[in-house]
């Protein structure tokens, strides 16, 4: 027996963990996971170096982003928002002021950086291990889905061009259904595209309007560099543009000049028209300050515009919801309170279960901030774009 | 927002094969978004870093150790650059970074290293009554953790991990963020410094003890 099996073996003799000191530390990973404190460690001069590397950090962040938390703005937001009884235009207005007090992006640094969460559903795998793609519905005995998340990180040059880069991070069943679905098919492996490789792909700086999916029929003769500075002239030129879309329409015409007038039917579609432009224009980037500041107040101009108060969304970030009803959709916007950032969407499958029955959009924005380059991968991977 | 072509791809690559837990990495990865993935590979490895920490420490500072490298584990897995499936090689740097944390503090305190001698598992009392029940193979054990201390500590770090933490010379680099060719040399020499310290050991046996190529040392 050699020195080293010796000591290989003296490590057979030891015990492991008791329950009590298990449960300690998972206690203390789960603060960590909770967001809780976790018990200090560092000593005081660390800490303080901490402190001081952190407000320099923020700091920085407030200096350079062009989202900059509205102050007095924001404090209005909060006395409009929280109470879901209360006029949704007020709320909206609200982010209007915060909206309109913060830095356009084209004067930050040399790229507007986002990155969004993009979870995407509706995977089918079938025992049989065939494409799910273009399968009869009846032809697949046993499916389940599977909601899948991409990371998706976009630099935005001042000229407006993209690049980015998309890359997978994991998926989990959409419910529990979809598990019992997955075990009844003998549990298949995931593993292989659960552990996406992680490619990068890159969109070879295209449009920023293309790749954030402008619709050029959306906006017809709008110039979105320049839109009116009052919301009943954005809204009043956005009813003429869909007018335009809408020939054979009853009454289109008419609704352009004045909504009342319209017919019902008419109306709606033009209401979800022009939801949906200034849903895009909000999410777009390069909408300028004063534009967004316009975009919010159009908005709360909208009929079935409600608030639905402080709502989280599925990373558990807190934030003004807002509902806008109009059939057959029932929309849902949630905005960051401090900066008006739309950071989710979705729709509300259950209103009778309040914010728990809303349903969230693909997409999720996680962060915003400028970034001086951009990372080679998004310039070299595999191109794709707007498919 | 387009949907990425790659989904479309990944939906045409998908197939179905048997078996296979979801990766250490996978997890990890995931946990960026579900922060709750990451409690699974607390279960996966807690017991054994537990274990290692232990052994070259106590059981009350493995216990805060190994606590302390998972809540670090998860504040930096944004940083996690995988290699291969498993997070080992990872938690163990981290653990490994934090035991020389505390022997810097404990040499400051003057009264580290000293603590150490003479005990094989456990110096607290936890292990009292199995260590009596050793107690011939006691003296041996001792000799043999003496010569352990007596080695430089990343000639130990690399000997330990390999024979403790049951890490390939691979996954050791990467703990000790360190070339391979590092690994081996280090422990080549740790062993040659054991056979001399103890030399009633037949250094003739030991050459079958050496993996190849950085695997591990059963699957040798």
């Amino acid at each position: 027996v050699t020195a080293l099996r010796r000591l290989i073996d003296s490590h057979a003799d030891v015990a492991p963990p008791s329950g009590e000191q298990r449960a300690r530390a998972r206690a203390r990973l789960d603060s960590a996971i909770d967001g809780t404190p976790v018990r200090a460690r560092r000593s005081s001069r660390r800490r303080a170096l901490l402190v001081v590397a952190v407000a320099v950090v923020a700091l920085g962040v407030v200096l350079e982003g062009p989202w900059r938390s509205g102050g007095a703005s924001s404090s209005a937001v909060a006395a409009s928002c929280d109470d879901a009884t209360r006029p949704a235009s007020l709320c909206l207005h609200a982010f209007a002021g915060v909206a309109r007090a913060q830095r356009e992006i084209a004067r930050g640094r040399a790229y507007w950086e986002e990155e969004i969460d993009y979870g995407s559903l509706g995977m089918v795998v079938r025992k049989d291990d065939s494409p799910s793609i273009g399968i009869p519905a009846s032809a697949i005995t046993r499916s389940f889905f599977v909601r899948r998340t991409s990371q998706i990180r976009v630099w935005i040059t001042r000229d407006a061009r993209v690049y980015a880069t998309s890359r997978g991070i994991g998926a989990i069943f959409d419910t529990p259904a979809d598990r019992a679905a997955w075990q009844a098919d003998g549990s298949p492996s995931l593993a292989r595209w659960l552990a996406h490789p992680g490619a990068t792909t890159n969109s070879a700086g295209i449009s920023a309007r293309k790749w954030f999916g402008l619709d050029p029929s959306q906006v017809g003769t709008l110039d979105i560099d320049h839109l009116p500075a009052t919301a009943e002239e954005l809204l009043r030129q956005m009813r003429l543009t869909v007018a335009t879309q809408l020939p054979g329409t009853p009454g289109a015409t008419a609704c352009a000049a004045q909504l009342a007038s319209c017919p019902i039917k008419t109306r709606g579609i033009m209401n979800r028209s022009i939801f949906t432009s200034l849903v895009w224009l909000l999410r777009y980037p390069l909408t300028t300050p004063a534009a967004r500041g316009t975009v919010f107040d159009a908005l709360g101009r909208l009929r079935g515009a409600a608030l639905l108060g402080r709502v989280s969304d599925p990373r558990g970030r807190q934030g003004v919801g807002l509902l806008i009803t109009h059939n057959p959709d029932d929309n849902v916007l949630l905005f960051q309170p401090q900066t008006g950032q739309l950071i989710a969407t979705g729709h509300l499958s259950d209103p009778k279960a309040g914010p728990s029955g809303i349903r969230w959009g693909e997409s999720l924005l996680v962060r915003t901030g400028s970034a001086a380059r951009v990372p080679s991968a998004a310039k070299t991977g595999e191109q794709w774009c707007c498919g | 927002m387009s949907r990425p072509p790659e989904l479309d791809r990944a939906e045409r690559h998908l197939r179905s094969r048997v078996g296979e837990p979801l990766s250490d990495s996978v997890l990890i990865e995931r946990s960026r978004v579900q922060p709750d993935a990451f409690r699974e590979l607390f279960e996966r490895h807690f017991d054994e870093l537990f274990r290692y920490l232990a052994h070259r420490t106590s059981r009350v500072a493995a216990e805060d150790l190994a606590a302390e490298t998972f809540t670090i584990a998860f504040a930096r897995r944004a940083r996690y650059v995988p290699f291969g499936d498993s997070a080992r090689p990872w938690l163990f740097s981290i653990a490994t970074n934090l035991l020389r944390e505390r022997a810097r503090k404990d040499r400051r305190g003057g009264h580290a290293l000293a603590r150490l001698a003479g005990r094989i598992v456990g110096h607290d009392g936890d292990d009292r009554a199995a260590s009596d029940a050793r107690e011939d193979a006691r003296g041996e054990r001792a000799r043999l953790w003496s010569a352990v201390r007596g080695l430089r500590r990343e000639e130990r770090e690399a000997l330990l991990l390999y024979a403790w933490a049951d890490l390939s010379y691979a996954e050791i680099a990467v703990a000790l963020d360190c070339p391979i060719g590092t690994v081996r040399s280090r422990i080549a020499r740790a062993r040659q410094a054991l056979t001399r310290s103890l030399p009633d050991l037949d250094p003739a046996d030991t050459a079958d003890l050496i993996p190849i190529e950085g695997g591990h040392r059963d699957r040798a």
